[in-house]
C-alpha cells in the first residue's frame, strides 16, 4: 500500500498563518474526510499536496520520495480543484482528452458512461456550465482518474440530491474495485458519514483530530435533561460543547459513562453534530 | 456502560444481514451479494462493509469461498435467532415496561396487550 506523507508543512498570506505546522499520513484504500470550516486552510491543504501553491517549509512524501517537481509522481496524484483550470472556450469532450493524455490511467468510457448518469453534455464548453455541472465535470474526471490519490475539494457543491446519490454510489464502487485514497472536504457530513473511514478535522490551520470515523462516533456521547442535572453530572467531565433551551441543556462529553442518572437521556452523536461541537457551535446574538 | 454503536453502519449492515438471512431471503449455503456490490447497494465505505461480514465469518453465520464469495452457513438461522433472544430482554422488554410505567400501564394490563398481539398476528 502506497503512503503519502505530508510532514510539518506550513503556509503563510502575507501575515496570514493559512497552515501552522501540518503533518498528516494518507493510505491507499481509505477513504478519508477533510473536514474544517471556511477558510480553515482545507483548499489550501490540498493544493500545497499538488504542488499548485509554494509552501514554507516541511516535506511531501509519496512512498518515501518528494514529490517536488517530480511527474512521474504526481501523475498519481489527482485533484478536482475549485479553480478554472481550463480555459471558458474549451469544449468538455477536449477536457476529457487532455486528461486522459496525462494522466494513463484514465477510463474514458467510464468517465463517458457517468457523463450520461450525470446528464452532462460533452459537446458543452466549460464557460457555459452551472455551478452544479461545473462541480460535476470535475468530480467525473476526478473518478475516473484511477489514481493512486484522488482529491476531491467540495464534491457536491451546488448539485442536487439525485447527483449527490449517484456520487456517494460511484465513489463507493471506485473505492472497492480501485483502492485507490480518497481525500474529500465537504460540507455536507451527514451524507459523507458512512462513506470516510478516517476523519481529519482540520481547525485554525491546524490538525484538530485525525481518527477513525468509527472511534469518533463512540467516544463521545450526548446527555440532555434539566440544566443542573446536566451541569452536576458533567462536573467531572470532559465537557466538548453545550448548547440550552429554556431549563433544558444539552451537553457533549468525551468518554462513554458506566451509567446515566435517571432525568438524564443519552445520546449517540453523528459526525455532523460532533464536528459541529468541536468547532466552536454557532454562537448566538448576545 | 450506556449503549453507544448501535447508530454505526457496521452495525447496522450486520444485523440487516442477520435479519435478510432469518427471513429466509439468503437461505442457508446460498450465496450472499459480495462486498463490492453491498458497498455499492448501499453506499458505504468498502473497510465498513468487510467489517460486518468479518464479524458475521467469526460468528459462523457466513463462510467464505474463496474466489467464489460468501455464502450463508449451515444453521445461521438457528444461530442468529439464539443470539437475538438472548438480547431480546435488554433491547425490547427493559424499555417497553419503563413507556409502560411512564403512562401508568400496569404489568397485568402489558400482558393483557401482549396476548392481543399475539392474536392479531
Amino acid at each position: 500500500m502506497s503512503e503519502l506523507i505530508i510532514e510539518n508543512v506550513t503556509k503563510k498570506y502575507g501575515k496570514n498563518l493559512v497552515l501552522d505546522d501540518v503533518s498528516l499520513k494518507l493510505i491507499q484504500g481509505h477513504c478519508y474526510g477533510l473536514l474544517g470550516r471556511n477558510g480553515a486552510g482545507k483548499s489550501t491543504l490540498i493544493n500545497i499536496i499538488m504542488q499548485r501553491c509554494p509552501r514554507k517549509g516541511g516535506k511531501i512524501l509519496l512512498d518515501g520520495k518528494p514529490v517536488d517537481n517530480n511527474d512521474m509522481l504526481l501523475s498519481r496524484m489527482f485533484c478536482m480543484s475549485d479553480s478554472a483550470v481550463y480555459p471558458a472556450e474549451f469544449k468538455l469532450k477536449t477536457i476529457f482528452s487532455i486528461t486522459a493524455a496525462m494522466y494513463p490511467s484514465f477510463d474514458t468510457d467510464y468517465a463517458k458512461k457517468l457523463a450520461e448518469l450525470f446528464g452532462l453534455d460533452l459537446k458543452k464548453r466549460v464557460g457555459k456550465l452551472s455551478t452544479g455541472y461545473n462541480t460535476i465535470y470535475k468530480v467525473i474526471l476526478a473518478l475516473a482518474s484511477n489514481a493512486d490519490f484522488i482529491f476531491l475539494d467540495e464534491p457536491v457543491l451546488g448539485i442536487d440530491v439525485n447527483q449527490r446519490e449517484t456520487f456517494y454510489r460511484e465513489l463507493a464502487r471506485k473505492m472497492s474495485e480501485s483502492g485507490s485514497c480518497f481525500v474529500v472536504s465537504t460540507h455536507i457530513i451527514e451524507e459523507m458519514q458512512n462513506l470516510i473511514d478516517t476523519v481529519i478535522i482540520l481547525h485554525k490551520g491546524k490538525i484538530l483530530l485525525c481518527d477513525e470515523t468509527e472511534n469518533l462516533m463512540t467516544a463521545y456521547i450526548s446527555v440532555t435533561g434539566k440544566a443542573e442535572l446536566v451541569n452536576s453530572f458533567t462536573a467531572d467531565k470532559e465537557v466538548i460543547g453545550c448548547e440550552s433551551m429554556s431549563l433544558f441543556k444539552t451537553a457533549l462529553i468525551k468518554g462513554v459513562p458506566d451509567d446515566i442518572p435517571e432525568g438524564l437521556t443519552s445520546e449517540t452523536v453523528n459526525l455532523q453534530k460532533l464536528f459541529y461541537f468541536l468547532t466552536g457551535g454557532a454562537p448566538d446574538l448576545p | 456502560m450506556a449503549q453507544n454503536n448501535d447508530q454505526l453502519a457496521y452495525i447496522k449492515l450486520k444485523e440487516w444481514l442477520e435479519d435478510e438471512i432469518l427471513a429466509g431471503s439468503f437461505p442457508e449455503n446460498t450465496q450472499i451479494p459480495s462486498v463490492a456490490e453491498l458497498s455499492v447497494s448501499f453506499k458505504l465505505n468498502h473497510i465498513t462493509v468487510l467489517k460486518s461480514v468479518n464479524l458475521l465469518v467469526d460468528a459462523e453465520i457466513l463462510f467464505k469461498k474463496r474466489g467464489v464469495g460468501m455464502f450463508v452457513a449451515e444453521g445461521a438461522v438457528s444461530k442468529i435467532r439464539t443470539e437475538r433472544q438472548g438480547e431480546f430482554y435488554s433491547k425490547y422488554i427493559v424499555s417497553m415496561v419503563s413507556e409502560a410505567k411512564k403512562l401508568g400501564i400496569s404489568a397485568d394490563e402489558l400482558l393483557k396487550m401482549t396476548e392481543r398481539g399475539y392474536e392479531n398476528e
